[in-house]
């Protein structure tokens, strides 16, 4: 019996750890649902809705895909299209391309077999769609060496594709190449170890040796690092930086190069490359830029290269010789504080970075310095280690600035299979001069159809009040582009653009404090290129061509694009009287614009903290400003204050008794709000019965999973990071109209399916931008019921080396701002609440969660923030759009969510920023929607207070975290943070109301749980360790009562017989002992 | 005492790594990252029941001949299982409470796995010691669970009370 009481006490003891551990099991897989849903394919809740008389009503956003198999048609068909105008021909020499179509070819190079297909991290690519290169050039006919081949195969045979650590399904890379340090390339020798006759059967694949170099990119990690600094041990490249050329990668070419009449190379990279080395070997005949094409981007490389589709990609980033010597790079990578360690860790001040570069960064540095050299204002004397020798590696004794030695290929650069005239026919300035009417005819010239982006360019005068005031301007900015359609031979096309000025006024921090256009000559110049509009305004100021023209000489490639007649590409347009202060000095909300960023607090400006500190790059004397690194600065003072992310004190004891929250006498609910304006009277009836606790739940966990209000009938909701498509979920999981897909379980597959975000910048397609935001956002949206997507991914390329850059569309506010403007319209005809990225300023990766970025208001205003203005205000329609009533009628309605950076802006956490978040993005940009932060939580690195103070309406992540007022308590007693809340309210639910937050929610809709596999298992996990318990103790207490019993009969049976008898304690010892002792 | 020890170990070493977990939650609960976080006053309490389960358990031990009842010697034993389950139930449910309370630690780290602060590091791995403190508790007391559990001393008294010869 002992033995029995002992074994029901240890199952009671294990069913006791069981059942704990089923219950941490439970709660922890209930509360990251969404999460594990993604990482197992499963649904575990549903939004059920009846149906009403009202369906229309109640389904305000409509789905396109009814099956899973039309939505996998449908994102495939996309991206399809899209991949077939990212390419950019940078190199045509001699007509090496288009290839026939059943070319044999050869394929080197390590990315040849396993090309970068999308991000590494943040909306990468889906392996489970991707179609390998290899295959997608096969299945469009071209025949592969087959020896050169297996060489690759067999060095990744074992290999597989990387599954992340949490969703996002499969990343279609070998982790084995993926690193930022090193190209991995396979040497010749590996190659023969590999496979000894991979070069034996060149001669019967040799239409052309088809070459492919790559970079990966993505979220995560430090990214590039330019310089010895950045290599791998044993990497040795071409300028001495990872971006250009390994030895391998250069002796593969080379192998290329010697057994090939045709070489083509494809780069395979979003980060610019240095390759001008390519650019000038007269034995490469054609270089292609592919970027990330995405899953089933290689058709359309494929087509590319055969001639199915001609060519109308642009570079969207200037590629220069060595990126490392743009003068942002002077201030890049981990600078820290002197006195970092003063500080909490909490806070996370690590370092900071002086953006000394002002507005000169990509093609704005180049194109000016080389206009102001050939217009004889200077800039042509340059010190050791700023700028590039003639072979791209840095200089390293005084010398000339040559723009040759600087710029490979310029923005805007692209060639096509065709020639295009175009012809600036006029632009007329309307009265206001807050816009203009340029008219542009494109003739195709040549002899196959094709397309071409329209690049409209603009140079305003650069005049003594400029220089006076530190006020910086760039010798030719694109205020705007249009793509035609495809012309056949010898067909035109006329396109009027209705042109926003305020992209070419100037932020005069100085005097003025408010946007100005400076009295003088304008020219709006046309170009194949940022360097060919130059050119032209050049030409047309009277500087002699020969001066001027430096890329096209040098350039035989550039044969394929038309040369531009300076009469037909330029229009000047002359402004008298004095600087005009006026004309932009009120938003278009109607908020005057004046200094926000110069000074006080809020101040992105290191110098309104320590004065004099930066000096910033000007064209009044490009050697004497150039860039120096900032180091061993110290934070004091008001600085170290604000740096500490915790500067406005709570209050505690405030009156704040009329404040409402919980009211329970309405009967209003959010159902009754959807579509509502903002000004709708009923916002505040609605907000009032809100509970506190409600809101600051529902701002804490702003996660995958978003929390309802019940007071209001606002359902929970799910999102998903963008900008690519869903993140973490499949089309298996897909719905239409709350119907589960019911061929879902055919389609693992995700929805991140399309090229690159910079490759749809590269398209210079606004159409195609606003498709792209349909599709893979508002189709994910709805057919995954994600009503938030986080994205468009808008941070502006300040370099090259920053590898988040992938996210992001380009260098320029205009083509990045237009761009994104289109897919945020795109994404909100479907409902997506977008989240559009992150503002502001997330220039690298390393120490992004802290660093501290600091720049002039001039460079802020008139790149990072111009950029993002474009969608939050719906700018940037494309003509087609104006012209067709038809088209989308709510275009133009701005950006209703907003998704702030881990880096700081100026002091302060971005949130926290009051300048940035309430006086330029909701004052002056009109902003009312839904502000929540990147993964924060609510810690100190959000600065919560703050943040809320400052509109911020929900911080992504799992809670409070080193934060104690998050509470009723906490909170209740000051009351600019309760008004602020109820502010914050009417933000956050406006927005969910106008998105398909509540597509099919009406009086009858409710959420329910579905039973999916992992909650089975811990439920029967619970069930099993229950009755473990249970019987452990029933066991227990069972034997022990035996044991009583025998004990009482064994005493019976001692007073009977006085023999030998056992006690039977549970104790077995004591019973020998007993016995013993009988 | 030697025997004492030999017999009492698993709880007296249950006892203190229980001792040592609660000491790292209220430690890592109350500085570094989670300085200012609501305290996980289950996870304390119920170790510091458990302690105290413990070291009722093992005084029992000590002291059992005195409340050993004549004709009902599973008194004792009842009184010092019922302490140990007590103990071991309390132990898992302090685990459990500490593993869901810091769950968006882990989260944090896991899901966004860059940049974070080192004190966030600090309190992530201050928290596994503590559950690694929970976890040998808890196997230690599940195995004296399945054992015997009279000592010595304790035996010789029952049994001399207890055995019907001495009757």
């Amino acid at each position: 019996m002992a033995s029995h009481s002992r074994i029901w006490r240890g199952i009671t003891a294990i069913g006791a750890l069981l059942l704990s551990l089923a219950m941490v099991a439970a709660v922890t897989l209930e509360m990251y649902r969404t999460s594990v849903d993604a990482a197992l394919g499963t649904r575990s809740q549903r939004t059920v809705t009846q149906s009403t008389k009202n369906d229309k009503d109640t389904w305000n956003y409509q789905s396109s895909f009814k099956t899973a198999k039309e939505a996998y048609d449908g994102f495939k068909n996309f991206a399809l299209k899209e991949g077939e105008e990212t390419n950019v021909l940078l190199k045509n020499d001699n007509q090496a391309l288009p290839l026939s179509k059943n070319a044999k070819i050869t394929m080197f190079g390590v990315r040849s077999y396993a090309p970068v297909y999308g991000s590494s991290g943040g909306s990468i690519a889906d392996g489970y769609s991707t179609v390998q290169i290899t295959e997608a050039f096969k299945e469009k006919g071209f025949q592969i060496n087959p020896s050169m081949l297996s060489a690759y195969e067999s060095y990744f045979k074992g290999q597989k594709w990387t599954k992340p650590k949490f969703g996002s399904g499969l990343i279609p890379e070998y982790e084995s190449i993926t690193s930022y340090n090193n190209p991995h390339e396979l040497s010749l020798n590996e190659l023969k170890r590999l496979n000894p006759n991979y070069a034996s059967e060149y001669k019967d694949y040799n239409d052309a040796a088809v070459v492919v170099v790559g970079r990966p990119a993505g979220e995560n990690g430090d990214g590039y690092t330019p310089g010895q600094a950045g290599l791998a041990d044993g990497v040795h490249t071409v300028t001495g930086n990872i971006l250009s050329l390994s030895d391998e990668e250069m002796a593969i070419i080379h192998e290329a190069e010697a057994n090939f009449k045709k070489v083509i190379v494809l780069v395979n990279s979003t980060n610019p490359m240095e390759i001008a080395n390519l650019q000038d070997d007269a034995n490469i005949d054609a270089i292609m830029w592919i970027g990330f094409p995405g899953a089933y981007g290689f058709y359309g490389v494929a087509d590319t290269l055969n001639g199915t589709v001609n060519p109308s990609g642009a570079l969207g980033d200037v590629f220069a010789k060595n990126s490392a010597l743009a003068p942002a790079m002077a201030n890049y990578g981990n600078i820290p504080w002197k006195n970092a360690h003063d500080f909490s860790e909490d806070a996370a001040v690590n370092s900071y970075l002086i953006q000394a570069e002002g507005i000169y960064t990509g093609y704005r540095y180049y194109e000016t310095r080389y206009a102001d050299i050939v217009s004889g204002r200077g800039g042509a004397q340059a010190s050791a280690g700023t700028y590039a020798a003639a072979d791209g590696t840095v200089a390293t004794s005084d010398g000339t600035w040559d723009y040759n030695n600087e710029v490979t290929y310029p923005f805007g650069y692209g060639l096509s299979y065709t020639t295009f005239e175009r012809k600036l026919n006029s632009v007329q300035v309307n009265g206001d001069k807050k816009s203009a009417t340029a008219s542009v005819t494109v003739t195709n010239t040549g002899k196959v159809a094709g397309k071409t982006p329209i690049q409209l360019y603009a140079s305003a005068p650069y005049t003594q009040y400029d220089r006076d005031n530190g006020v910086e301007k760039s010798a030719i900015e694109l205020i705007d582009f249009e793509k035609t359609d495809i012309l056949q031979p010898g067909e035109s096309q006329t396109i009027e653009m209705k042109v926003d000025l305020s992209v070419l006024a100037s932020y005069d921090a100085k005097t003025a404090k408010t946007f100005i256009m400076d009295p003088g000559r304008y020219y709006f110049s046309l170009g194949d290129n940022v360097h060919e509009a130059l050119n032209n305004v050049l030409s047309a100021q009277g500087i002699q061509p020969e001066m001027t023209d430096t890329v096209t000489n040098n350039q035989s490639s550039r044969t394929a694009n038309s040369q531009s007649v300076v009469d037909d590409t330029v229009q000047q347009w002359d402004v008298d009287g004095d600087v005009d202060s006026v004309t932009f000095a009120v938003s278009k909300s109607g908020q005057k614009i004046t200094n926000k960023l110069s000074e006080g607090d809020y101040a992105t400006d290191f110098n309104a903290f320590q004065p004099g500190t930066v000096t910033y790059l000007s064209r009044s004397n490009w050697e004497g400003t150039y860039p120096h690194t900032y180091e061993g600065l110290e934070a004091t003072g008001r600085l170290a204050e604000l740096l500490g992310n915790d500067f406005i004190k709570l209050k505690k004891n405030e009156d704040t008794s009329d404040i409402k929250f919980g009211d329970k006498s309405s009967s209003l609910t959010i159902n009754d709000m959807k579509g509502a304006s903002y000004d709708d009277e009923r916002w505040g009836e609605l907000i009032d019965k809100v509970t506190l606790q409600e809101y600051l739940d529902f701002a804490a966990n702003a996660f995958h999973a978003i929390g309802g209000m019940p007071s209001i009938g606002l359902p929970d909701m799910t999102s998903d990071d963008g900008p690519g498509g869903s993140d973490s979920h499949l089309l298996s999981e897909g719905q239409y109209q709350g119907t589960p897909y019911a061929d879902g379980e055919k389609y693992n597959k995700a929805t991140r399916v399309a090229p690159s975000p910079v490759n749809l910048a590269y398209t210079w397609n606004k159409e195609l931008a606003y498709e792209n935001g349909q599709i893979l956002m508002g189709e994910s949206t709805l057919v995954l019921n994600l009503p938030i997507m986080i994205g468009p991914a808008m941070n502006l390329h300040r370099h090259a080396y920053n590898s988040r850059g992938v996210e992001y569309y380009s260098e320029d506010p205009v083509l990045s701002g237009y761009t994104g403007s289109a897919v945020v319209q795109g994404a909100q005809s479907k409902g997506t609440l977008v989240n559009v990225k992150h503002l502001a300023f997330n220039d690298q990766e390393i120490n992004r969660s802290g660093i501290a970025v600091f720049m002039n208001e001039q460079k802020a205003r008139e790149l990072e923030l111009r950029n993002f203005q474009q969608a939050f205000e719906g700018n940037g329609q494309p003509a087609s759009f104006s012209q067709d009533k038809n088209k989308d009628k709510r275009y133009g309605e701005g950006a209703r969510g907003v998704m702030t950076s881990y880096n700081r802006i100026g002091a302060v956490a971005p949130s926290a920023n009051r300048s940035v978040m309430v006086d330029i993005l909701r004052d002056e940009w009109g902003f009312k929607g839904y502000n929540v932060t990147d993964f924060t939580s609510i810690s100190l690195k959000a600065a919560p207070k703050e943040s809320t103070l400052a509109g911020t309406v929900a911080f992504c992540g799992f809670g409070p975290q080193g934060i104690d007022y998050w509470t009723v308590e906490g909170l209740s007693g000051d009351r600019d943070m309760l008004l602020a809340i109820k502010q914050n309210l009417h933000y956050a639910l406006y927005a969910l109301a106008n998105s398909a937050a509540l597509n099919g929610v009406n009086s009858s809709t409710h959420t329910v749980n579905v039973m999916t596999s992992w909650r089975i298992g811990y439920i029967v996990a619970l069930v099993v360790a229950g009755a473990m318990v249970l019987a452990g103790l029933a066991g227990y207490i069972i034997s022990i009562m035996r044991a009583r019993k025998g004990i009482i009969r064994g005493v019976k049976s001692h007073e009977t017989s006085a023999g030998e008898s056992i006690v039977e304690d549970h104790n077995d010892n004591s019973s020998v002992t007993s016995k013993e002792r009988n | 005492m030697a025997t004492f020890m030999k017999k009492s170990w698993r709880e007296i070493i249950a006892a203190v790594a229980t001792l040592a977990a609660l000491i790292i939650v209220i430690v890592s609960g109350t500085t570094g990252f989670l300085a200012g976080n609501a305290i996980n006053y289950p996870a304390i309490g119920l170790s510091i029941l458990a302690v105290v389960a413990l070291t009722a358990d093992v005084a029992l031990m000590i002291r059992g001949n005195k409340i050993a009842v004549e004709g009902m010697p599973s008194l004792r034993s009842i009184i010092s299982d019922g302490l140990l389950i007590v103990s071991i139930a309390s132990i898992c449910a302090a685990l459990a409470f500490l593993l869901v309370r810091r769950m968006p630690l882990v989260a944090d780290i896991y899901f966004i796995p860059v940049n974070h602060p080192a004190a966030e590091d600090v309190a992530m791995n201050m928290t596994i010691a503590a559950l690694v403190g929970y976890v040998i508790a808890v196997l230690l007391l599940i195995v004296e669970s399945f054992m015997s559990r009279t000592s010595m001393s304790v035996k010789h008294d029952e049994a001399v009370q207890d055995s019907p010869a001495k009757k």
